[in-house]
């Protein structure tokens, strides 16, 4: 094996291992499904992943988008589901009183009259959510500006083959 | 007999929680059997219904923890100053929510509430009342990337040396006194990728001398390594930071003199660690000094076992590896 050839490997590797022990795949595999509300199909939807090995406040999320089979889906038709609430995914960031924790069921609803149909769907996910916690600190917003951690949110993506029977 | 008291932190258990492979209670039961004096939660990844939980799961988690017989020691809550885009928190929200959560803490039995630098000493101050009404050491994380003299830290240390109060106070955690990176720190990577062998000569070499980087990278080529070994290096061997997150690596110097002087603010400390090998060896972190350190200066507090070195495939258990920091604990501070 050339260096090169090591060198391609060891990097996947690393970047990979980043990622170890942290909870990068949002989509939970198995959860999708149509939404039949007295026989009709208003939407389907699946179910999401902590994101923290201690979870999560929902205003740290800035965007949610998602694509299935290729296209994107409007934001606009998308709530999440957590705690007997249903809240645009739009207006997520002004909800900084709900925490996410590890017992709470979450996932994504799509509106969308006739749903998926049945068979497998690729459902690509791609957010941006801030830290709940670093180590920057200030008073409001005092010194905000040195706040990297919360200034650059992280970027998760995750794709997932989901079957609707 | 040893003085040290030992607590387990439940944070390492807490992967496998969030992914509802193992419930509080069978967690709880791993961790009585390990037979440490006491444990610690982190509020927002175990208390159910954080940041408001029920009277009833509060019932059902001291019945838990009192049917087997465990200590609950220290509450681990957060600052969480990303809540809000474009601002950390703001005095009343810091003030008020570390009470909530000390209120908490109380009514289910700990005695030490550990919160984060993000408190800001002033903030921490107008909590001494309540602290003390709650009677709580309500301390602040020492943890890496900061260190005894980070600014933010000597403003805390002002505050204690000025009111001498027990129930204000620190939870030094060993990440901010690392050497080098664990033994384990290679573990993931395949041999036929690196010279692993002279990665780990390499590697002890930057732990135990200050011999600069780059001679110590001039080394891996000369002595049968290559590109990709100096690539691993770098990444992996020299620096435990990513971002403003994760640890620097002080290599012969750890401020062992901040951490003596941070010991007469302590009653509970983050024992920090990544592995522990057969022989009782934790390498990358020098716990001879800091334990001799402790015995001198007759710390009476916790030490909590935080594992999390599990990233690493160190081929033997969480439980194996808890067990073997309490033992080295031991074995250290009788010889000290």
């Amino acid at each position: 094996m050339t260096v090169e050839e090591k060198m391609i490997k060891i990097q996947k590797l690393l970047e990979g291992s980043a990622a170890i022990g942290r909870f990068n795949n949002p989509i939970k595999e198995g959860s999708l499904t149509n939404r039949n509300i007295c026989g009709v199909t208003t939407g389907y939807t699946f179910g999401l992943n902590n994101l923290s090995y201690r979870g999560i406040w929902l205003s740290t999320f800035e965007d949610i988008k998602i694509m299935v089979d290729g296209s994107e889906v409007l934001q606009e038709n998308v709530v999440l589901s957590i705690k007997d609430m249903k809240i645009p995914v739009r207006d997520l960031s002004g909800h900084s009183e709900v925490f996410w924790g590890a017992e709470d069921v979450c996932g994504l609803i799509v509106y969308q009259i006739g749903g998926l149909a049945a068979g497998k769907h690729k459902i690509v996910i791609d957010l941006k959510r801030r830290n709940d916690f670093g180590h920057t600190v200030g008073n409001g917003t005092q010194g905000y500006e040195e706040a990297q951690e919360f200034l650059n949110p992280l970027h998760i993506r995750d794709e997932a083959e989901l079957e609707v029977m | 007999m040893s003085k040290l008291k030992h607590s387990v932190t439940l944070y390492g258990f807490g992967p496998e929680y969030m992914r509802g492979q193992k419930s509080l209670e069978d967690i709880l039961k791993q961790v009585k059997s390990i037979g440490a004096d006491g444990f610690e939660i982190v509020s927002p990844q175990m208390v159910d219904g954080h940041p408001n939980p029920s009277e009833e799961w509060i019932k059902r988690f001291i019945d838990l923890y009192r049917r087997l017989e465990m200590t609950p020691v220290c509450y681990s809550i957060y600052v969480d100053n990303g809540k809000h885009k474009g601002r950390f928190l703001t005095e009343d929200e810091r003030f008020t929510w570390t009470i909530n959560e000390m209120e908490y803490a109380k009514r289910m039995g700990f005695q030490v509430v550990r919160s984060q630098e993000g408190l800001l000493a002033g903030t921490m101050e107008k909590l001494l009342p309540y602290a003390k009404a709650l009677n709580l050491h309500l301390s602040v994380e020492l943890h890496g990337p900061h260190t005894p003299d980070s600014p933010v830290f000597r403003e805390f240390e002002e505050l204690y040396d000025r009111v001498k109060s027990p129930y204000l106070g620190f939870v030094m955690d060993f990440s901010s006194f690392i050497s080098g990176p664990p033994a384990t720190v290679l573990n993931t990577i395949p041999d036929e990728l690196c010279n692993k062998e002279l990665l780990h000569k390499i590697r002890r070499l930057f732990e135990t001398t200050e011999i600069p980087v780059e001679e110590l990278n001039c080394r891996i080529l000369s002595e049968g390594g290559d590109e990709a070994d100096v690539y691993i290096a770098n990444k992996k061997l020299y620096t435990g930071r990513h971002g403003k997150m994760g640890s620097d690596y002080f290599r012969t110097h750890p401020d062992y003199e901040g951490f003596r002087r941070y010991l007469k603010h302590s009653k509970y400390m983050h024992g920090k660690f990544f592995h522990i090998d057969k022989n009782l060896v934790s390498e990358g972190i020098d716990y001879p000094g800091f334990v001799k350190i402790m015995k001198e200066e007759n710390y009476e507090g916790f030490i909590a076992s935080e594992y999390e070195g599990s990233q690493f495939n160190p081929g033997i258990t969480q439980v194996e590896e808890i067990e073997r920091h309490i033992r080295m604990l031991d074995k250290l501070w009788e010889e000290a």
